[in-house]
């Protein structure tokens, strides 16, 4: 099991409003989608799940750690190793390369960046030839592609992705969950995607439904 | 990727605001750096040029006047003293060595110098062309003073009244090189030499030694252009003469006994028409004085320095908003909060690091071309082609400020909270 959320809540500084999340077990490389509204808490159970979030109560097991029990800097490493994360936004460093943008990723955790490893990459992903480009060189698809390349540079075994087709057409976004879908499957990656577009559920072994909190 | 590579990636990216703060920052470090290599020159030609000599004594007035005129030729003397007041204050027995100065007249603005050919030895003078004097109205010129008007030896100057240049001149009186020096970066380079009896003869004390008619041939002394000139027949004829007229300007004397300090000047200020001066406490004077226009001017440079820091610290803050969702993505990526810190800080260093060392060089430059620029206006070379010890705590000043400015904002970069900062951006 990669995954396991047990007895999850979580309740935001001032807000009355306390978010219960179902418990949930992920195993080695399924593709799980969480799906749900806005106002649901799927950001804020992706974000708990990718450390970035602490619980207020319950349990996030991933690869047989409790993530609400490790410190911050214990929290940091982990996350950098073991887990790869697609924002909605992308937020590619601008003042960086395509291959220093997925360098950025090992130098993170402390390591030296490998250019197999980026070579192997951005050759999966069909931007050998834009290495050298800044992001606003690329087009909004290189962009997302970018992204995807430097959630996986440290090879971890959970790729989590936030709204990664909300602004995208039917046919993009397709083009986007097949490639997301091939590389996690040839990288051998667990795949989290949190999304309230209905759309994309095909792609996915399992599904967790939010309930609307609001 | 360096996390340092990092930094000047960020650094590129802002170039405008970087240039700007290091610009800033150079400025005050070259201003203080210049001051620096000014006041260390300063000093050293003080003290170098007054080595060897206790005290000086002359007419009473300013007794800086009194050491500025008669150690650096710099200033107007005093005034003269009357030879026979000056005898009696070498008989003192305190009294060491004695060099006497007759000054007053110059030539093309040169300042000439009467006196004796230890005087000259004293001064550096080491005769490296032609020979020492060996008749009233010969002359040995300076390195400077030969090479600027093209003076040579057997060349016949006609010396003026006064220090500037277009004073009365003593037409009836011509003067011949016979020799001229080899540079020595003191004083002596851009003086002219010559003994004490010419500057008598010019001022119509009446005929001193033998009649000078230009015409009779200049024998060099044996050795003169190899080491430094031996004593002529002016060195004791000065002092023998008994003509009660006759006036020197001042008297620059080394005690033979260490109590001298305490007896001397007491003695000639108190018992004599004349007033002593004594260098080293003249300079420690001078010093001050000079210290309160530095420290206007450091202050200058100062308020530049904390200026750049103060506009580094804003230009980082402001970076730290524009990189907020960055910041965020390096922590989300897992990278701990001392990198951002890290990151942050070196960009803040490497700037101010570079602020300093071209506040360095610029510094270094600005005295260079003041030394050129200024070179015949001053009697003290001063050149941007040394190094002071202290400079390498300018850098490591410049450095420090750089922590400082960069403190804050790397602190706030690494405490950059992750969730907040890129939930806003999906908003």
């Amino acid at each position: 099991m990669v995954v396991e959320l047990r007895h999850l809540q979580h309740q935001y500084p001032g807000s009355k409003t306390r978010l219960s999340f179902p418990d949930a077990e992920i195993t080695q490389g399924a593709r799980h989608l969480l799906l749900g509204l806005s106002g649901s808490g799927k950001s804020t159970l992706l974000h708990i799940l990718a450390g970035l979030l602490r619980p207020t109560s319950g349990e996030v097991w991933v690869e047989g750690h409790d993530l609400a029990k490790m410190s911050d800097r214990a929290l940091d490493r982990f996350r950098g190793e073991h887990m790869g994360i697609v924002f909605q936004q992308h937020h590619l460093l601008g003042v960086l390369s395509v291959e220093d943008n997925l360098a950025l990723a090992s130098t993170m955790v402390g390591e030296k960046a490998s250019k197999k490893r980026i070579d192997h990459l951005l050759g999966a992903l069909d931007m050998t030839s834009e290495r050298r480009k800044r992001p606003a060189e690329l087009s909004e698809g290189q962009r997302q592609r970018v992204s995807i390349a430097r959630a996986l540079m440290n090879k971890p075994s959970l790729l989590i992705a936030d709204e990664p087709t909300s602004a995208l057409d039917d046919e993009r976004a397709k083009q986007f969950m097949d490639l997301l879908s091939e590389i996690s499957e040839s990288e051998q990656t667990t795949l989290v995607v949190a999304t309230h577009d209905a759309r994309i559920v095909p792609h996915f072994d399992h599904v967790t439904q939010l309930e609307d909190v609001s | 990727m360096r996390l340092v590579a990092l930094s000047f990636a960020y650094i590129r990216r802002r170039s405008g605001s970087a240039f700007l703060n290091v610009m800033l920052m150079s400025f005050g470090i070259a201003t203080i750096t210049l001051l620096l290599l000014l006041s260390v020159q300063f000093e050293e030609h003080l003290y170098k040029n007054a080595e060897g000599v206790d005290v000086v004594v002359g007419a009473k007035g300013s007794p800086i006047q009194l050491i500025l005129s008669g150690l650096y030729h710099m200033d107007s003397p005093t005034g003269n003293v009357r030879l026979a007041d000056a005898k009696d204050v070498m008989n003192h027995r305190a009294v060491g060595d004695v060099y006497p100065l007759a000054l007053g007249d110059s030539w093309n603005g040169v300042r000439m110098v009467g006196s004796t050919a230890e005087y000259m030895a004293w001064m550096g003078g080491v005769i490296e062309e032609g020979a020492l004097w060996s008749h009233a109205l010969d002359v040995v010129v300076g390195a400077d003073v030969a090479s600027r008007y093209g003076v040579t030896i057997g060349d016949t100057l006609i010396s003026s009244h006064g220090l500037q240049e277009g004073g009365m001149g003593h037409s009836d009186h011509e003067m011949i090189v016979t020799g001229i020096l080899r540079p020595s970066g003191r004083v002596s380079d851009r003086l002219i030499f010559t003994p004490v009896e010419t500057m008598w003869m010019l001022h119509s004390y009446g005929e001193v030694g033998e009649e000078h008619d230009g015409g009779h041939e200049h024998t060099s002394i044996e050795g003169a252009n190899q080491v430094a000139p031996q004593p002529s027949y002016d060195e004791q004829t000065w002092l023998a003469d008994e003509h009660s007229d006759k006036e020197i300007t001042a008297l620059l004397i080394s005690y033979s006994t260490p109590l001298g300090a305490a007896q001397f000047p007491r003695f000639v200020n108190a018992e004599t028409p004349l007033q002593a001066a004594a260098p080293a406490f003249e300079i420690t004077r001078l010093m001050s004085i000079f210290g309160v226009g530095m420290e206007a001017i450091q202050a200058f440079g100062i308020l530049l320095i904390l200026s750049s820091a103060l506009s580094l610290l804003i230009g980082l803050m402001n970076a730290m908003k524009d990189r907020a969702y960055d910041l965020a993505i390096m922590r989300a990526m897992g990278g701990a909060k001392w990198k951002l810190f890290v990151i942050v800080l070196v960009e803040a260093i490497s700037l101010s690091t570079l602020g300093g060392i071209m506040g360095v060089v610029f510094g270094h430059g600005a005295m260079h071309w003041m030394g050129q620029a200024f070179a015949e206006a001053q009697q003290f070379r001063f050149t941007g082609l040394m190094w002071v010890a202290q400079e390498s705590w300018i850098v490591v000043g410049a450095i420090a400020i750089g922590i400082l400015a960069g403190l804050l904002p790397a602190v706030r970069a690494a405490q950059t909270e992750i969730y907040h900062t890129l939930s806003r951006s999906n908003a």
